[in-house]
């Protein structure tokens, strides 16, 4: 059936792209594979944020909240007392599964939804930023350096000679929340989500605990999120409180599934594929611009501003992004094949008379 | 209630926040006095608050309106109002026409801006869900704020007033500035602010109170399809409120100019402490927005005085997550 | 010798501000039943509903469920205990397919996907909705809407489901086809019925007795014919008038 063949079919499509993406290095120079690493960065990221965003239809403007928790929390760990990065990585997730935890569980229990829980997640993000900025232990407003070592050290996530481990080391990442994602899209926990995203109500009336599947939610999300914010610093090696809490990271991160398609599988993957590269371009545009373009040469913002414009047109245009349109589009071709195999329009009954009692009374007696 | 019992209440609103404002000027001295108690740091933190409060409260009047009729948070709010600064700041810097006088030019401005950003970016967006708006939004702040970047460079702009300093004279009184009275020191630019800010929410209010205009934007804003069944232009409306609005931070623009330096992000803690007065308030609530911006302002201050060093931002988050919590439909209910 | 009813409500009372909507309403549901709730608008027949499926929980009464007290349960642990209910105004899932739809209630039972699938489809079938299975169900009419309503209560097997208005917004041809389906749920899965309708001739030909609420008050619980030539019923819905001329 269509359905079972779904679901087998993303996890095909996924092994496919995973054995290409493994080859993908050899043919590339090291500033592709850092294109590369972006991309599937923010995928992975986008993915993080559609769990809760696009699937459970909690949308956050602060999930720079628990990159940031992931990020220092390794950070930290690291410097100070020597832990390695992958255990690390664990711990600042179930840091940020822990604070999401109490988030969803505050946010909830207030009713908070919409446009007021978006601003409340922004919000969160913003403390966290101001208050990581007071902190000792972090460094405040300075920020920690990860030094930097010149060879590669698996055990540290830390490659300082073969920058293409990192790319190996994310792609790892990356699979692993596509299969995530690919398995809760089909199992009972995504359709609980994603009936949550529908309508709660309705969801409610069919048994779903709304409450402890929208923390689920946040808690999936949050705990991904922070060890991609681990990630990072391992490849960045430094992180202050505006890199690791501040709106720009959190705008980022949604942006992926926005373009590419809230709520489907692809969507964030498609994102990212058509963002970072055009990052790329417009970066090099503006450090040599053509001709008739020539005021834009070193001016800083460009891309944001593209970025910003990519936005309102998508929303206006393409509300269910790229990916999302796409599958629209196909529905609606289906549903023209079907049309024209049945001959009619899809209906159900044509009123003729109004009821008799004869239709009314019952066909068997008792 | 019939509209004439809700008349008499917002008209009996306005004559007590009249009637408090008259009473705490004559008494200001007394309160002063009183406070004298105190640390006069926290003195100033208080009067420095209720003058930022008023252009806060400006400024979020005009959200607030935004949301009361369109039912969308504008997150781009803050950009508009930096555009409103960088044209004050031309006006003066290339014009030398003096903020005080550019603001009867950069209000007009602002509201056709705020029109024509209604009709090119929110009017199609009308039938979005509500947390795909509020990311419209957020994509035209970062198309303004960046393209500003573009165009004027990161530097930070800032004008000094020549006769901020010194005796201004008024005709038949002058006054030295900056005043000080009680150990707390008030500067021209952050007075006139304050007065402009005053008069403005006070034309604003009565716009919105006494004339057909007003009465059809809240009407709008009470019920969109009513106002339509009486044959109210709602879309019209709506483009013009999102232009009134706008044109707020337009004036708020000119007024802080003096005395807060423009570059692409100046108008960012506008932007977040104006969402989170619009909240505290009350959503779509005018009078909401006002007491909103004076507690706001206070609180940024005090919070700046007793907690020195961290950041004043702080306290607008708590207090934003305290109303979300607490008291979601605001200190005045939704307008 | 008498059986445990299904449900029992004992004096279930419910009050918003100073408006009592439910007023000490009692009776019992036996199982297998199909009990029909009528009642002029405003006489509290969906408030009742929110009470007994959840939404709501009354100031004062007891509602049991099979032997078990539900009163003031959170409506998903309602449903967990085997007691479905439809809206009045229909809460498809616009997004997902009618079989994704159908699957929500059908996980319930269930943690596999294909068993879920599996008996989402069977009940797909039975509500007539088999040609839209895959469709999204944002793109059906108010019937199948209606139908799809059905599907999803349906599929969480319940023992006790409450169909709130379920003729509303259908054609006449419409609404028989979905008094033939009702009636093949009770008969057919042998589910246990309480029904609001304002369709007269469908709930009396439907049920097997008929509740009447006027006012948020039970006035008369009793078959159908006696119900029709009930005196407070008549008034309630015609007026005192017409009451004593049926009468006299």
């Amino acid at each position: 059936m269509a359905a079972i063949k779904g679901i087998h079919r993303n996890y095909i499509i996924l092994a496919v792209l995973t054995l290409a993406l493994l080859f993908l290095p050899l043919g590339l120079n090291q500033f592709q594979v850092n294109i590369a690493i972006f991309i599937l960065y923010w995928a992975y990221l986008g993915n993080a944020w559609n769990i809760m965003g696009g699937y459970a239809g909690q949308f956050s403007f602060g999930h720079a909240a628990f990159f940031g928790i992931g990020a220092y929390t390794s950070t930290v760990l690291l410097v100070d007392y020597g832990v390695s990065p992958w255990m690390g990585m664990l711990v600042g997730a179930g840091f940020a599964a822990f604070f999401g935890l109490i988030l969803g569980f505050l946010f909830f229990q207030f009713g908070l939804k919409g446009h007021f829980f978006a601003l409340g997640t922004f919000a969160f993000a913003e403390m966290l930023r101001l208050i990581a900025g007071e902190m000792s232990i972090l460094r405040t407003t300075i920020g920690i350096q990860i030094p930097p070592i010149r060879t590669d050290s698996w055990a540290n996530m830390q490659f300082g000679q073969t920058g293409t481990n990192y790319y190996f080391v994310i792609l790892g990442f990356f699979v692993v929340g596509m299969i995530i994602t690919i398995a809760l899209a089909n199992s009972k926990l995504g359709y609980y989500f994603m009936a949550i995203r529908e309508d709660e109500d309705a969801a409610a009336a069919l048994g779903v605990n709304t409450m402890v599947y929208k923390i689920i939610a946040v808690m999936i999300s949050s705990a991904l999120t922070a060890m991609g914010g681990s990630f990072f610093i391992q490849f960045f090696t430094f992180v202050d409180p505006a890199l690791a809490f501040g709106v720009a990271v959190s705008i980022e991160i949604l942006l992926r599934p926005i373009i590419g398609g809230t709520g489907t599988v692809w969507g964030p993957f498609a994102g990212a594929l058509l963002l970072t590269p055009l990052e790329e371009v417009t970066r090099h545009i503006v450090r040599e611009p053509p001709p008739f373009l020539s005021f834009i040469e070193g001016r800083a913002g460009v891309d944001v501003m593209l970025f910003g414009i990519l936005i309102i047109i998508v929303v206006i245009y393409m509300p269910d992004g790229i990916v999302g349109t796409l599958i629209k589009q196909w529905d609606r071709l289906r549903r023209g094949r079907q049309r024209s195999r049945t001959g009619t329009e899809p209906t159900i009954a044509t009123p003729t008379q109004p009821l008799t009692d004869e239709q009314i009374k019952p066909t068997t007696e008792g | 209630m019939t509209l004439t019992m809700q008349r008499r209440r917002m008209i009996g609103g306005a004559v007590l926040l009249i009637g408090a404002g008259l009473w705490f000027a004559l008494q200001f001295g007394a309160i002063m006095g009183w406070l004298e108690r105190f640390d006069v740091v926290l003195r100033q933190a208080v009067v420095t608050g209720i003058l930022v409060g008023s252009i806060f409260g400006l400024v979020a009047m005009g959200l607030t309106m935004i949301f009361g009729v369109l039912e969308i948070i504008n997150f781009s709010h803050g950009a508009l109002m930096t555009v409103g600064m960088y044209a004050a700041f031309l006006m003066y810097s290339q014009l030398n026409i003096d903020p005080y006088l550019s603001i009867f030019l950069n209000v007009p401005l602002l509201f056709v801006i705020g029109i024509i950003v209604y009709r090119l970016v929110i009017h199609p967006a009308r039938d979005a869900p509500h947390h795909n708006q509020l990311l419209l939004t957020l994509g035209l702040s970062l198309l303004i704020e960046n393209l500003l970047l573009v165009i004027f460079s990161a530097t930070p702009n800032s004008i000094r007033l020549p006769y901020e300093r010194g005796l201004v004279n008024f005709g038949l009184f002058a006054i030295e500035f900056p005043i000080r009275l009680w150990g707390v020191t008030i500067a021209l630019p952050r007075l006139a602010a304050f007065i402009f800010a005053v008069l403005l929410t006070g034309v604003l209010y009565y716009i919105l109170q006494f004339t057909d205009l007003g009465r059809a934007i809240r009407a709008t804003a009470q019920d969109k399809d009513g106002a339509a069944l009486v044959g109210i232009n709602v879309d019209r409306i709506s483009a013009i409120t999102f232009g009134i609005g706008t044109a707020c931070v337009g004036a708020a623009a000119s007024l802080v100019l003096p005395f807060l330096a423009v570059d692409p992000v100046a108008g960012n803690t506008f932007n977040i402490a104006s969402f989170v007065i619009v909240v505290l308030g009350g959503m779509g609530n005018v009078l909401g927005a006002l007491l909103g911006g004076l507690i706001i302002g206070l609180a940024q201050e005090i919070f700046g005085v007793v907690f020195m060093g961290t950041p004043k931002l702080l306290s607008v988050f708590v207090i934003f997550i305290l109303v979300l919590f607490f008291r979601p439909q605001g200190l005045l209910g939704r307008g | 010798m008498t059986t445990e009813p299904m449900l029992k409500l004992d004096d279930v009372t419910k009050r918003f501000g100073g408006l009592v909507a439910v007023n000490s309403v009692s009776f019992n549901l036996q199982a297998g039943e199909v009990l029909g709730l009528i009642g002029p608008n405003g006489a509290g027949k969906t408030t009742l509903f929110n009470c007994i499926s959840g939404t709501f929980a009354p100031e004062e009464g007891n509602i049991t469920f099979g032997g078990e007290p539900i009163t003031g349960l959170p409506p998903h642990m309602v449903c967990g205990r085997g007691l479905a209910r439809t809206f009045q105004i229909v809460k498809p899932f616009v997004a997902l397919s009618v079989v994704d739809n159908v699957m929500v209630g059908a996980f319930r039972n269930t943690n596999s996907t294909s068993a879920a699938r599996d008996a989402a489809r069977e009940v797909v079938e039975f509500v007539g909705l088999g040609r839209f299975a895959d469709q999204k169900a944002g793109n059906l009419t108010t019937a199948g809407r209606k139908r799809l309503e059905l599907a999803k209560a349906l599929a969480t097997n319940p023992r006790l489901l409450l169909l709130d208005e379920v003729m509303a917004g259908l054609t006449p041809t419409e609404s028989t086809e979905i008094v033939q389906l009702i009636r093949r749920v009770s008969t057919e899965r042998g589910v246990t019925l309480l029904v609001i309708e304002h369709v007269m001739k469908a709930i009396m030909a439907l049920s097997d007795r008929i509740a009447v609420l006027h006012h948020g008050e039970l006035i008369a619980i009793d078959v159908p014919n006696m119900i029709a030539s009930d005196e407070k019923v008549i008034e309630a819905y015609l007026g005192k008038e017409y009451a004593h001329a049926h009468a006299g």
